[in-house]
Parts: C-alpha cells; structure tokens; sequence
C-alpha cells in the first residue's frame, strides 16, 4: 500500500517557498524596454498559461495517483522511462545549480565580497543533502515555518516603507507593449519550480488539483504584491538596483533596525535551503527510480550540482548559456505539459485496450 | 551505528575549526566606520574629506564635550582613489555602509554619476545628499570642546525640515532623477551649520540655487509636509498680524496638456491651527490670507525651478508618464514652459484667544 507524505497545503507552501527564493533576487529588466506594469501583466498571463499547462499533470494524476511522471513512464517501457527520467533529471539538476550560483552570488556581492565561493557553495550543498536525505516531510514542515517568517518578514518591510509609497512611479506604458511576450517566456522560466508538480504527486493523496491551483493563485498574489511594493516604493530607482526587494527593506530598515537587510539575508538562506533541497530531493528519487541499486543519491546529485558550479565559480561569471537553455521557459513546458501529455495519452490509448 | 559517531565527531570539529570565518576577517578595531563624506574637486584631483566615528572608551561615557569624531582626508583622480588615499593615511579598513550624510562640493562636475557610484560599494540608497562651497569645512566645522559629529548634523536637518527648511534628497532620490533633485545647501559659519536654500542639482552640476524661503513652497508642491512638522506661516494684514501651524497637508497632482503646453495641477489641502492672533482677526480672512500665502510661496517656488532654472525637481515627468504619456516629447522640449495650475484649500480648525 502507497504511503502519501505530505499534505495537500504543505505541497502548496512548498512549492511557493521555492517561487519566493527567485523572487527574492527577482532583478527587473527595466532598462531593456520593459516597464514594471509589463511584468506586472505579464505575471498574470504567465500563471494563466501555467494553469493550462499543468492540465495534462493534473489529468494524469487523476488516472494513477501513486506515481510520478517518471514512475509512469518506466512502467510502461523501459527506455521511454530512461528517456523521460534523464531529461528531468538534466533539469533539475541545473536548475539546482542555477539556484545555488544565485544564492553564492548574491551573498558574496551583497554581504561578504570577501567570502571563499568555493566554501560558501560546499557548506551550502552539504546542507542542502543531509536535508534532501532528510526527506520530503521536514521539508514541508519546515518550509510552513519559514513561510511565516517570510510573511512577518513582508508585513514588517511593507508597514515600515508606507511612507515612501508614492502612488505616481505606478504607470502603464503602452509604448512598450511589444515586449510583453518576452517578458512572458522570462516568467515562465522564472517557475521553473512548477515541474516539481509532475513528481509530486505520489507524496500527495488528495485535493492535488486543488493544491495545483492554489498555488499558482497564491504565486500570483505574491509576486504581484512584491512587483507592486518594489514599484511603489523604489519607483525609477529599481532599474538602477541589482536587488530591488533587498533596497526596499534597506529603505525601511532606515525606520526599525540599522541592517535589516541581515533579516532579509537569513530568511533567504533558510529558503534557498528548502529550495535547494526539495530539487535535489527530486533529483535523488529520479536515480532512485532509474537506478533502484545504486547508493548515496543524495550525495552523488549534491557532487553533480558541485561540479556544474564549477565553471561559475573557477570564471566568477554569473551566467552560461546553456544552463540558462536548459533550464529556460521551452524545457519548462516540454517538462510540465507535452511529456505528462504523452504519458497521458498513452495511458488512455492502453486502458481502453484493455 | 559507531562509524556514524565517528563521523558525526569529525564534522563537528571540523566546523569548529574550519568555520570560524577568522580567515580574512576584519575586527572592529582595524575598522574606522566613516560617517560623514565631503567630495570637492580642484584642479581635475578629488578631495574627499570623511568624518569617522572614533569611540572615546567604553563604560557608558556621556561626557558631550567630548569628540566621537576625526577626520580624515584623501586626494586621487577618482573619488574611490581619493578615499583609497585616506585609508591609506587612516591606517584602518574604511567601511561606507554606514554613511549617513555626503556633502558635495560646488566644483564637482558629474555629481550624479560620482554619487552613484556609491550604490555599488555598499552604501544605503537612502543616504541624504546635502551641496556646500566648501566641503572640507563642513566636516571640520567644530562645536564647543569638539567637532561636529553626523548625529549632530542629522539632528540640525531634522530640525530644519521640520521647519519647512529643506527637503530630504537620498543617494537614490539623486540616482534615479530624471531631470534633476533639490539638494540643500549646507553652510558653515564661525563653527555654526545652517542650511540655506536648495541646489537644483542636474547631472552636469548645479542649475541655479533657490532662496531659503522658497523651500516651504517646494515642501507643498512635492506633498512633503509632514503630520509632525512644525510648519509656521506668517499673516501679515491691514488689520493685524496673526500666524498659523500647518497641522498636515496633502498635495493631489496630474498633469496634462493645453494647446501645446504641460499643466501641472497641483491640489493642496491645508490643516491648520491658529498659532496666535493679537488682533482678533475672523477665521475667514485668517484662512484666506494663509490661502494666498501658501499659493505665493508655491508659485515662487515652481518659478525659479521650473521657468528659470528649467529644473523638474517636482517630478513633473512622473505625472506626464502616467496621465498624459504622449506629451514626453514635449517634456523633453518644452519643459521650463510648463503652467502650474494651483488650488490651495485651508481649512482652520481652531482659534486660540
């Protein structure tokens, strides 16, 4: 009998956990032609189409509840169940490493420029292991936890900056309407945490579709909340800051604490955390699933994530083109909709066989 | 379950050992945390003067007289080199994130891509900006058995904005501009600081200097009077004289455009006290006198940024943005002609006898 770990609303925080660490470091592409009311609707169109996108998940988990998307697919054929685990996989994982060069950057940029990269990143994955070792329950349970204090965090942030909201950095500009589309494909890869949903659903035994679309509601909330905070308070300014959200908390820690910039750092450590975690979690259960025998998954993703850290950390770059490929808006809705898609199919066409 | 242990014991003493953060580290007192910033440039060679905190001792000492400041002076082709200089002659680490006021020398010619460039150096956006002739001598500037220290200073500008003296300009306010920021100006006088008017600072230096008694009017026009201020305005009448506190303001604002031309509405509505009134004067002349006042100050004041200086330090561009976008052109053009569209409503809450 399938045991199911968490539940509906600990999947749901979860998962918004892991939109707030990018939206933490969200940095606006303002000067490129975007206007904050561009990424402000383009929010809202992104999470329409990640709500179409997510069907073919949804449906599949509808048919078999008590597997992944990979599961699915290895019980059907082996080699489709290889194909389909390695590109996960790939994804994953350098989505990981993408999240783990975020955070070194900015801790090092921010806080301690004078901090070794390499052991920043060590100590950071070797956390991030014991707690994917840990399993997927601490992590939710943690991650609730954190998500209060992320909250607190925002009341306090937004409470403390009223004063400096000034209603008139808000415009829409229709002029720059012709980048809204790329402004979408960015957000897309932006949630990239949203193809966690197609493994997921073994850990949950009900309201998945609830729990689905829950959090794309509250995502939204969330990030339009930030985006229009940030706007509001830092108005023209934002485009000239690496990290808007952090500025808007040094602006209010000019009224509550000296450095409240160092609350932001610690609520954000603990997120990229769970975040880290959680996808090399699924990275281990991907192995898992592939390679039942072998040993030490946790660790042997956490040496993969090193080792794709490597280039960033030995050049000091802050970006390599085909990570930012691999873990860009396409492979997001070849990962969340056109496989579980096929599976779906596939699985309809073999029912009624039978 | 013993492998696990050992295990478990290595980690910990390895933490302690190799987590320490001691590598690299700079202790306190290898620290010196600058305060105050004056930039000054002659002859193509920055001078830039810092005022650091220098702790007295420990043990709760509260003798006043005392300095808790020194001050330290560094010169370069660059501002960055000018405070490398100064580390250099300080002998300890300097650390800017705790700036709290940067004085900016008349002589400076890109005073807002050098300020900027502060923001990546880890200095708070909401570092306040202040314009003098002489920067050096306002860090020098001494009180009474020592010398000014930034607390010191902050408290003056608090003071004096309160009194509708000055605006507050940060870092950002001054980074992020689009055409230009009203910078106070600081002025030292046998070791006295004052501020008297506001620079109309633009990306080339400074457009013009606007009178001290004008900056009410600026106060007014950016919605920046305060609930807790202690605004006083005068009412002088054929019958008597009279003056009011504002208790609060709020300024509505929009623009739009008029057969070629930018108006910027501005709406003010004025809470205020009668502070004292020797001669009996009724409520509605009281108000309207104080209406009028108010209209003159702002008008004053939108006429020498705007129609003189051609300086948009209202934000002017902001409300085009939003209300009328397809008059930027004609912003970018035909800005020093911009009207001022003023209603300014007054509403007296109390006579005191």
């Amino acid at each position: 009998m399938k045991k199911y770990t968490i539940g509906w609303g600990q999947l749901l925080i979860l998962l918004l956990l892991c939109r707030i660490f990018t939206l933490m470091t969200f940095v606006p592409l303002i000067g490129e032609g975007y206007t904050f009311s561009t990424q402000l609707i383009a929010s809202v169109i992104s999470t329409v189409i990640q709500a179409v996108m997510i069907i073919p998940v949804i449906l599949l988990n509808k048919t078999i509840s008590s597997k992944s998307t990979t599961e699915i697919a290895f019980s059907r054929n082996k080699v489709w169940g290889y194909i389909v685990s390695i590109l996960y996989f790939v994804f994953f994982i350098v989505y990981t490493a993408n999240g783990v060069i975020c955070f070194q950057r900015f801790i090092t940029v921010r806080f301690y420029p004078s901090a070794n990269r390499y052991i920043w990143t060590a100590v950071l994955l070797i956390v991030c292991i014991y707690c994917s070792y840990l399993g997927i329950e601490g992590l939710a349970r943690s991650s609730g936890i954190v998500f209060v204090l992320f909250v607190a965090m925002f009341v306090l942030m937004t409470g403390l900056s009223a004063a400096d909201i000034d209603l008139s950095n808000y415009y829409f500009d229709r002029t720059y309407n012709s980048s809204l589309f790329s402004a979408v494909t960015e957000d897309l890869a932006r949630n990239g945490e949203i193809t966690v949903l197609a493994f997921m659903m073994k850990h949950v035994e009900k309201k998945y579709r609830c729990s689905a679309y829950c959090y794309l509601a509250s995502k939204l909330i969330a990030v339009e909340a930030v985006m229009f905070l940030i706007t509001v308070v830092l108005g023209d300014f934002a485009a000239m800051t690496d990290y808007p959200f952090l500025t808007v908390g040094a602006y209010a820690g000019v009224r509550f604490i000296q450095r409240f910039d160092s609350i932001y750092m610690v609520i954000w450590t603990i997120t990229a955390v769970i975040n880290i975690s959680v996808m090399l979690y699924i990275s281990s259960g991907i192995i898992n699933e592939a390679l039942p025998k072998m040993k030490y998954k946790h660790c042997i993703s956490g040496v993969i994530v090193f080792l794709l850290c490597l280039p960033f950390l030995i050049s000091g770059e802050n970006k390599l083109p085909i990570y930012g490929m691999i873990s860009s808006s396409y492979s997001v809705i070849l990962l969340i909709m056109v496989i579980p898609f096929i599976i779906y199919i596939e699985e309809k066409i073999r029912r009624k066989k039978a | 379950m013993k492998k696990s242990i050992v295990i478990l014991v290595i980690s910990v003493f390895a933490a302690m050992f190799f987590l320490t953060s001691c590598s690299g580290a700079v202790e306190v007192n290898n620290r010196a945390f600058v305060q105050l910033i004056g930039i000054d440039l002659k002859d193509e060679i920055y001078t830039v003067s810092l005022q650091i905190f220098e702790s007295q001792g420990s043990g709760g000492d509260t003798d006043t007289s005392k300095s808790y400041s020194a001050a330290v002076y560094g010169k370069g082709s660059t501002i960055l080199s000018a405070i490398s200089d100064a580390e250099i002659s300080q002998g300890k680490k300097l650390f800017l994130g705790h700036t709290k006021v940067i004085v900016i020398g008349k002589s400076v010619k890109n005073p807002v891509k050098d300020l900027s460039m502060f923001l990546d150096e880890g200095m708070s956006p909401s570092c306040l900006i202040v314009y003098s002739d002489n920067p050096a001598q306002i860090i020098e500037t001494k009180m009474s058995g020592g010398m000014y220290s930034a607390q010191y200073l902050l408290m003056i500008m608090q003071n004096n904005y309160q009194h509708g003296k000055l605006v507050y300009t940060t870092l950002s306010d001054l980074a992020s501009a689009k055409n230009s920021a009203p910078v106070p100006v600081i002025e030292s006088e046998e070791d006295i600081i004052k501020f008297n008017g506001l620079c109309l600072m633009k990306d080339d230096g400074s457009a013009g200097i606007m009178p001290s008694d004008e900056v009410i009017g600026v106060k007014f026009l950016r919605n920046e009077v305060l609930s807790n201020d202690s605004i006083t305005i005068p009412v002088v009448l054929p019958e008597g004289n009279t003056a009011v506190t504002v208790r609060s303001s709020k300024t509505k604002r929009c623009a739009s455009e008029e057969n070629g031309i930018i108006a910027f509405s501005v709406d003010i509505t004025v809470d205020a006290d009668i502070k004292e009134n020797p001669g009996k004067l009724s409520n509605n002349a009281v108000s309207d006198a104080v209406k009028a006042k108010i209209e003159q100050l702002c008008r004053n004041a939108f006429y020498t940024s705007v129609s003189t200086h051609n300086s948009d330090i209202f934000d002017i561009y902001k409300y085009v943005r939003k209300y009328t976008p397809q008059s930027m052109d004609l912003y970018n053009s035909d800005f020093s002609n911009t009207r001022l569209d003023l209603t300014v409503d007054v509403k007296l809450n109390s006579v005191k006898k």
